[in-house]
Order: structure tokens, then C-alpha cells, then sequence
């Protein structure tokens, strides 16, 4: 499922349908954020959580991880500085 | 971890990279990247072979995973926290704006304004139930009991309206469709024979 995020965040900037598989696989998390406000509420939340979704997947930038070799530099220099 | 099937030269190198990158090694993510088969072999491809082909292969495949655990991390405290915010939300606005109607009342704080409202559209209204239109209901001394129960069906009937009730002799005529005289006279026919039945008993005492 790792593996497959990857590509499915950088194709949903165009392509809704893999953002729409996105929030599917989210799907179970959202459900469990429900039952934090009232039984009234709940579809009202569940409806901004997915909007908030869209705005956090589409804005997500995929190339700010760090490579192989970059994280490596990273926790080097991390030991040379403490 | 399976060194097996590499040259001597490659399993120095190895050695080499672990000592120089022990931290690096160590840490939680590239434990468990390494922990796959396939990624294990492209790292040791890279160190066997340090080509720039064999060390793109490795840094994207690593981006893959670790891009993963990123995100699903990201978007699940995302969710959390906009779902405690809506919360918080909801709860301010609910306080801000009460309804009217479950306002609590000034000083009784568990009565709100909707225990208050009466439905003028019911049907059956509490006070109805209660209250009862019969004479006999209202009666506690025996002797007075026993006399209203001497009385025929017509005279209790006018008693009951006049009394219980209140209403006036004319009201009474209309209500039962007959004359005001008639009315009257049934009426002091009715307590004359109260009356008399008391007197007759002789025991009613105040």
C-alpha cells in the first residue's frame, strides 16, 4: 500500500479518480474521527473531512521526501552537529 | 542479513559502509526498508556497484516507501485534528447561539422554556384529566355524600353544573336546553332535599 500512495498522490493532481481511491483507502481513519463529535454532526464532519482531504492530497508535495541518500546526509550531519 | 553469493571485495565494502553509517543503519525507517528482500538487494547492488543507475533505483524505491509512511502519518493526524476542531466548533456555536426554547429558565437551571409550553392543539389536556366534573369527587363528609346520593339524575346533573362548575342558572338552561325557571327550580328542589336528608340524620356537625 506504501509503494502505491506514491504513485497514486502525484497521479491524483490530475486525475480525480486516483484521488478519489485516495480517500477510499482513508476511509477507515475518517470513520474512527467521527465518533469524536455528536451523533447529530456526524455527516457534516465526514463531508469536511473529505473536503479537507481533497485540499491535503492535491496540495501535498510529493517531492519534498527525502531520497535514500539525502536522508542519510541528513542524519549524518545531525550527528556531526550534537 | 544474507551476504550470500558476493565476493570478498563486496562484502568488505559492506563492512566498510556499516561502520562509517552506523547511525544511519540504525534508524527505525531504513531498518524496516531493508527488512524487504527486494530492497536489500538493490543496497547491496549500490554498494557493490556504485553506478549512478544502481543508486537512482535505490533512492526512488526508498522515496516510495518512505513517501508512504509520510503521508498516511500526515493525513491521518490531519484528520484528527480537523475532526477535534469541527468539535470545538460546534460546541462554541451551540453555546453562543441556544435556542430559545432550551434556554434554561433564569434561576431553575434544569427547567428550560420548552417544559413550559402548553399544546392549545392536544386533544386531551392534563387538567381535564384531573379534574373531575363530578360532585360526589369533591364531597368528604359522609352524610353529605349519602344526600347527593338520594337525589334523581337531573337534579345532580344542574348541582354539578352550578357548583362545580359555577355556572349561573341562565348558562345552565343553555347548556342543558330548557328554561331558566326550570333550571332554578330544580336546583333549590335539589338542596331543599339536601336538606332535608340531613336534618332527617340530624348528624352532621361543624
Amino acid at each position: 500500500m506504501f509503494v502505491m500512495l506514491y504513485e497514486l498522490v502525484k497521479e491524483s493532481k490530475k486525475n480525480v479518480k486516483a484521488l478519489e481511491t485516495i480517500i477510499n483507502l482513508f476511509e477507515p481513519k475518517l470513520r474512527k474521527s467521527l465518533t469524536l463529535t455528536n451523533y447529530s454532526e456526524r455527516e457534516d464532519l465526514a463531508q469536511e473531512l473529505k473536503c479537507k482531504l481533497i485540499m491535503y492530497i492535491q496540495g501535498y508535495d510529493v517531492d519534498s521526501t527525502p531520497g535514500f541518500w539525502e536522508l542519510k546526509d541528513q542524519i549524518q550531519n545531525r550527528k556531526n552537529a550534537s | 542479513m544474507n551476504l550470500k553469493g558476493l565476493d570478498n571485495l563486496c562484502i568488505q565494502e559492506i563492512e566498510i559502509f556499516k561502520k562509517q553509517n552506523k547511525e544511519f543503519l540504525e534508524n527505525p525507517i531504513i531498518k524496516s526498508f531493508l527488512k524487504n528482500e527486494k530492497n536489500w538487494k538493490l543496497f547491496l547492488e549500490v554498494i557493490c556497484n556504485p553506478t549512478d543507475e544502481n543508486k537512482e533505483l535505490l533512492d526512488k524505491e526508498f522515496k516510495k516507501f518512505y513517501f508512504g509512511i509520510r503521508f498516511t502519518a500526515f493525513i491521518s493526524t490531519a484528520l484528527y485534528f480537523n475532526a477535534v476542531n469541527f468539535d470545538k466548533r460546534y460546541r462554541k456555536m451551540l453555546n453562543r447561539y441556544t435556542l430559545t426554547v432550551d434556554k434554561p429558565l433564569k434561576e431553575e437551571e434544569d427547567i428550560s422554556f420548552k417544559d413550559m409550553i402548553t399544546d392549545s392543539e392536544a386533544e386531551i389536556q392534563i387538567e381535564w384529566i384531573i379534574q373531575s366534573d363530578d360532585i360526589k369527587d369533591y364531597i368528604a363528609d359522609p352524610v353529605l355524600y349519602e344526600a347527593i346520593l338520594t337525589l334523581s339524575d337531573k337534579q345532580r346533573e344542574v348541582i354539578n353544573l352550578a357548583y362545580v362548575k359555577g355556572l349561573s342558572d341562565t348558562e345552565i338552561s343553555k347548556v342543558l336546553n330548557k328554561s331558566q325557571q326550570a333550571i332554578s327550580k330544580t336546583r333549590k328542589k335539589a338542596l331543599k332535599n339536601i336538606y332535608n336528608f340531613i336534618n332527617e340524620k340530624g348528624e352532621i356537625k361543624k
